[in-house]
């Protein structure tokens, strides 16, 4: 039977173990590099951050309190080091712009491209909240409180952010299918 | 019911059509697992960032000059004090020698002190 995380967990943070460390980036990669892939909409990018945050994590795994999930904990330093790299490049927001206009697909992951280049498109439209509400939501499988942890904001503006969100993919959505 | 309640562990409530069918948007578009990546991120594990081992280095490398151009005169000034053979040994050494010789045990001391694979770039 596969260790927990929680096994894993320990063996890291009694020794360092790295192998134990190897499985819980195996494990967890897919969320955080998701998440970071529909915030930066750069591949590239994305696991850059991913790889600094795995690093940070395992840095820092004292901190792990153990309260929540593991994979949340990760998240949040993901959200944490995509503000950091966002605040470093200082043209984060006028590359967003330029994204919101015209999103560039740069996943070389498998699935459908144009699905993925839409979900991005439609996900460009949202507010800046909105958008990395719903994507810990979806992308990071987060908790409503989960992602209130991860971003500081109150538990009901998270929720609403996302309702409000997901209205506007729905509506997006539906306005591509229409004119289709 | 507190927000906490209604809001805890809840990605998703189930009863709009719209979240399954948004939420396998995100799973499709969600990047593949890749062992290469995990292997990147073991293999970033305890190095030590590029630009803080150059600024460490530098810091050191200054450090040793100035301490280089100091400690022959400190070094030599009670050293030539000695008589008999250990300050016949030091005059005949000299001091930049010395300085050497005892920058070379620092040297190897430090190597013994930072753990293996510590200083790996």
């Amino acid at each position: 039977m596969a260790p927990s995380d929680a096994e894993l967990i320990a063996l890291v943070m009694a020794g360092g173990d790295q192998r134990a460390f190897s499985a819980l980036v195996g494990r967890h990669q897919q969320a955080v590099r998701g998440l970071l892939m529909r915030l930066c909409r750069n591949h590239a990018l994305a696991n850059d951050i991913a790889q600094d945050t795995f690093v940070k994590a395992f840095e820092k795994i004292a901190s792990y309190s153990g309260t929540g999930s593991f994979k949340a904990w990760l998240c949040k330093i993901a959200y944490t080091q995509f503000l950091m790299s966002a605040r470093k490049r200082k043209a984060a927001d006028k590359a967003l712009e330029r994204l919101q206009a015209e999103p560039v697909e740069t996943s070389t992951s498998t699935g459908a491209p144009g699905a993925k280049v839409d979900l991005d498109r439609a996900l460009a439209t949202l507010g800046e909240e909105e958008r990395v509400c719903v994507v810990m939501c979806y992308a990071g499988g987060m908790s409503h409180s989960e992602a209130s942890d991860a971003t500081g904001l109150p538990l009901g503006t998270v929720k609403s952010h996302v309702n409000r969100g997901k209205a506007k993919l729905k509506a997006w959505f539906e306005k591509k299918e229409q004119a289709a | 019911m507190t927000d906490e309640t209604h809001f805890a562990d809840e990605p998703m409530d189930g009863s709009d059509p719209f979240d399954a069918e948004l939420q396998a948007m995100f799973d499709a578009a969600a990047p593949a697992e890749d062992p290469i990546f995990t292997q990147d991120v073991v293999g970033a594990l305890g190095k030590p960032d590029r630009t803080r081992l150059l600024a460490l280095g530098g810091a050191g490398a200054t450090g040793s000059a100035v301490a280089g151009t100091q400690i022959e005169t400190i070094i030599s000034g009670p050293l030539s004090q000695l008589n008999g053979v250990a300050g016949q040994a030091v005059g005949f050494i000299g001091p930049e020698a010395l300085v050497t010789g005892l920058f070379a045990v620092m040297a190897l001391g430090i190597a013994w002190l930072v753990p293996k694979g510590r200083l790996a770039i």
